[in-house]
């Protein structure tokens, strides 16, 4: 016959020495032996029915301990201390009797100090020590069910492995029911709280072709393009690349297969990285920041004009990495085919060409006619708009001579149009501008209303340079880039960074972003001083909180009668001695004495039955001496 | 000597449970509170556990007299009431008293008795007198009969019908005696022997001053009030029960209530008093439905005792 309290005992050990495993070179040399050695230690002392540590000296320990690891947590290291507060805790419930919920207890620790070890260091053997952990946790829940119907309960040999085989079934499931979610989880593509930001597929967005004047107005689209973690950048660095229009034809700017040129060097700063997350799409465009380098994690080809298109679809969720160094200068080696930028098919109207001319005899090189332009750019007193727009055939010139309302592919298409007449090689880039960056993720939300044109124009030592004529709107400084951000609630931005976690940790799975999320979580909790609270303001904060509840409860519980407060504070110290099955509801307070036989609780019952069953409430005296009783039993 | 008129009653508890009636202590206990509480005593049992030695030990102790009636089928009411006989001395009818004028009557196997003869006793029971050829006769008081029928024998019954069953008080069973009882009652044979000789311990004034202290002294609250009105009420829509606890069940109930707290020595009627007596008292009141005539009565007062917890504040 095998007893199952000693064998519970030796699982309660066993799971808590391998809960210890994984952060046993983390723990303090103080804590390391103490907590090693009280494994055998508490079961030795099972099998004895001794224990070294009175009950209320074990509480204070453990509270003690409790409260010195408490005060090492800080906002930078939390992991450690509670670890090793739980460890303490762990400890001294090894060492003190043990009742059916001093092992759930014990469970429940270990399972805790396996999870907060994987936020101090993650390894392979996480997945060891944890399915080891299911299966002992599991196995000890199963004992622990038989042993609470009868503490002395005594198995045979056959019985008990017939038991145990049951309650292998369970954690095996368990594991089996894990890799199949390995498998699916991460191949769900919608979380649950998408409802928040409903997906709009619209129309408005990033193009291949660009014809300003085919529209009234445009409407504002709030779909989301994408998504790019990475460092916050300043405005004039915010340009999200994607495409290159380089020719005019029949009203439109379309791309044509650049021409042969030598390959181009980025000259500039240590290039930033930048996660991109995009969203399902038709075309293959991949969209990086401006003066990208090089993208990792995708495969595609880089064009000379700096545009990056993927070889397969991009018509699932994934991401790549972007090297890029905004404010870089693109320097083109070799010649370049000038002919090919200058090239312009369709009819300009006579004012253009005069304001073009004008340009010219200002001066021969290129810098001096940007500056020329840029002049008159500024003359015109040009706006954003999105309404109202000029429209027909000869919508830009109506744009920057009558109507001085327009959108980016106006500011742009205008530009690229008078630069050309005055000889200045240029092209229109097609991508993004701005996004709002979500510091609770660390990354730029960027929608498709976001989409911007510019300009890029070659200067004599063959450098592209980026030209933004749509800063030059009078009101550039409150539309361009700064659209969108009145309008992301908090609580908006709250939702999209659960999105954006699902995304990057679910969907666009990969085991070592998981490790570094977990290794992250301290980090992120560095990043609420962003809020801003000055020093030692958490613990003003939590000081306040706690002294709300606290006054909240006594409130409450004075609201109570005081006999219904007497009878709480009866149940829950007979509870406490002589177990939770002491004190049943329904059952009556004469009757419990009688039950417990004990003096103190038919005492009790005497003098609380006395008065209520007389139709009276307690006097003082009474309540003095009920409270009296109650501290006896 | 205390004033206390509790002393004497727990006194005959005491010995006879100690001395004579051991293992009998509940049977006791609620035969007493029956005495108390003015009514009458049902006890259900097969033959054999001492039912009668009970009764016949409670009418000497008591102090009390005791009349018996053997009740077979062919019993008649005349042989219980008793009848009026010529006298040819003084050349009248004489009337001669039957078992019934006895303050202890002790109706053995009441179910073998024909219907009408049945009546005729629980007519004496409830009005407290008889009435014999238009004549009206008192019975003494205190006036308690203590009926035992065997549950198990059905041939040649006439089972009581439900309206007469709810003139007992308490229904209870005795039970066979613990372990050691029993063999040492083997190795000594019968107490009959000896019950004979108890002494009477209490005087017929003690034990109306005791009712009476009972009535006026023990203080039944709103609260058990309460308490007593839910556990009838729940009775009466119970899906397996035909008809639930009467009025003279839940006054019963308040009755024994207050014999119970008055032998703990409360003036105050508990929740532990109602629950204690609630299946003795109502048991045997309830009328189940013919499709569930195989269940316990006092199951389903144990469930709806769970249900409805003691009141606690």
């Amino acid at each position: 016959m095998i007893r199952i309290k000693r064998l519970l005992d030796l699982f309660a050990g066993g799971v808590a020495l391998i809960s210890l495993g994984p952060v046993l070179v983390y723990l303090d040399r103080g804590l390391l032996p103490l907590a090693l050695l009280a494994i055998p230690a508490g079961f030795w002392c099972d099998r004895r029915g001794r224990y070294p540590l009175p009950t209320w000296l074990a509480t204070l320990l453990a509270l003690c301990g409790m409260a010195f690891y408490a005060m090492q947590i800080t906002r930078a290291d939390v992991a450690l201390p509670v670890v090793h507060a739980m460890v303490v805790l762990m400890t001294v419930r090894l060492l003190t009797p043990k009742a059916g919920r001093d092992y759930l207890q014990i469970f429940v620790l270990a399972l805790f100090i396996l999870a907060g070890s994987s936020l101090i260091h993650l390894e392979v053997g996480f997945a060891l020590y944890l399915v080891l952990l299911v299966f002992g946790v599991t196995l000890g829940l199963v004992l622990l069910t038989v042993h609470v119907t009868d503490r002395k309960l005594a198995m045979t040999r056959p019985d008990l492995t017939k038991l145990i085989k049951i309650g292998l079934i369970l954690p095996s499931a368990s594991l089996l029911l894990m890799l199949v979610f390995f498998v699916v989880l991460p191949r769900t593509s919608h979380p649950l709280w998408n409802f928040l930001n409903p997906s709009t597929k619209g129309v408005v967005g990033l193009a291949e072709a660009m014809q300003p004047g085919s529209f009234s107005q445009i409407a504002a689209n709030r779909a989301l393009a994408f998504r790019a973690e990475g460092p916050e950048l300043a405005p004039e660095d915010r340009y999200w690349r994607a495409l290159v229009l380089n020719q005019s034809q029949g009203g439109r700017w379309i791309r044509q297969p650049p021409p042969r040129e030598g390959p181009p060097r980025i000259e500039g700063p240590e290039p930033v990285v930048f996660m991109i997350y995009p969203e399902p799409r038709t075309d293959r465009y991949l969209v990086t920041l401006d003066r990208p380098t090089l993208a990792k994690g995708v495969r595609y080809d880089q064009s000379v004009d700096q545009m990056f298109v993927a070889r397969n679809a991009l018509d699932h969720r994934f991401r790549f990495e972007v090297h890029a160094s905004p404010g870089a200068r693109l320097q083109v080696r070799g010649q370049v085919d000038r002919d090919f930028y200058l090239q312009l098919t369709d009819e300009v109207s006579p004012r253009m060409r005069q304001l073009a001319a004008d340009i010219r005899r200002q001066g021969a090189g290129a810098a001096v006619r940007v500056d020329a332009l840029a002049k008159f750019f500024r003359s015109q007193q040009l706006s954003y708009a999105q309404d109202d727009l000029p429209s027909g055939s000869q919508a830009i010139d109506l744009f920057l001579f009558d109507k001085k309302r327009g959108y980016c592919e106006f500011f742009a298409s205008a530009y690229v149009t008078l630069a050309r007449l005055a000889g200045v090689p240029a092209r229109l880039v097609g991508g993004y501008y701005g996004g709002d960056y979500n510091p609770l993720g660390g990354y730029y939300l960027v929608t498709e209303d976001a989409a911007h044109v510019w300009v890029e124009i070659l200067t004599d030592d063959n450098r592209w340079q980026r030209v933004d004529p749509s800063q030059w709107a009078i009101n550039a400084a409150t539309t361009l880039g700064e659209r969108d951000r009145a309008r992301l609630s908090t609580l908006r931005q709250l939702a999209d960074s659960l999105n954006y976690q699902w995304v990057q940790a679910v969907v666009v799975f990969d085991l070592a972003q998981q490790i570094s999320l977990f290794r992250e979580a301290g980090d992120s909790l560095r990043n609420l001083r962003t809020l801003r609270v000055p020093d030692g303001g958490w613990q003003v904060v939590g000081g306040l909180l706690v002294g709300i509840a606290a006054v909240a409860g006594a409130v409450s519980w004075r609201r109570k009668p005081k006999e219904a407060r007497l009878l709480e504070e009866l149940r829950t110290r007979i509870r406490k001695r002589f177990g939770h099955e002491a004190w049943r509801p329904g059952t009556g307070l004469a009757e419990i004495g009688e039950q417990l036989d004990n003096a103190e609780c038919r005492e009790f019952a005497r003098i609380y039955y006395g008065a209520i069953f007389r139709d009276r409430v307690l006097t003082t005296q009474e309540f003095v001496r009920l409270k009296r009783l109650l501290k006896r039993i | 000597m205390s004033n206390d008129p509790r002393i004497p009653i727990l006194n005959v508890i005491e010995t006879l449970s100690d001395r004579y009636l051991k293992g009998k202590v509940k049977a006791v206990k609620l035969a007493m509170m029956t005495l108390l509480s003015g009514g009458h005593l049902l006890l259900e049992d097969i033959p054999g556990l001492g039912k009668t030695t009970l009764a016949l030990a409670l009418a000497h102790a008591l102090g009390l007299s005791f009349g018996r009636i053997q009740c077979t089928s062919d019993l008649l009411p005349s042989d219980i009431t008793g009848l009026s006989i010529y006298d040819r001395d003084r050349n009248q009818f004489r009337f001669m008293e039957g078992p019934v004028f006895n303050n202890l009557v002790l109706a053995d196997e009441i179910n073998r008795a024909m219907p009408k003869t049945q009546s005729a006793l629980l007519e004496a029971m409830e009005e407290h007198r008889v009435t014999i050829e238009g004549k009206t006769y008192r019975l003494p008081d205190p006036f308690m009969v203590i009926a035992t029928q065997n549950p198990v024998e059905q041939v040649g019954t006439y089972p009581l019908p439900e309206s007469q069953l709810d003139r007992f008080l308490i229904t209870t069973g005795i039970g066979y005696p613990p372990e050691a009882m029993e063999k040492k009652i083997i190795r000594t044979g019968s107490i009959r022997e000896g019950i004979r000789e108890i002494e009477p311990l209490l005087t017929i004034e003690q034990l109306q001053r005791a009712r009476q202290e009972i009535r006026e002294q023990v203080q039944l609250s709103e609260k058990i009030t309460e308490y007593i009105y839910r556990l009838v009420a729940v009775t009466r829509g119970h899906p397996m029960l035909l008809a639930g606890i009467s009025t003279r069940g839940a006054i019963s109930l308040a009755e024994t209530a207050r014999s119970h707290a008055f032998l703990a020595g409360r003036d105050h009627v508990i929740p532990e008093d109602v629950k204690d007596l609630y299946l003795a008292v109502c048991a045997h009141r309830l009328i189940l439905r013919p499709e569930n005539e195989a269940l316990d009565r006092k199951e389903i007062l144990l469930s709806l005792l769970e249900e409805n917890p003691a009141p606690l504040v």
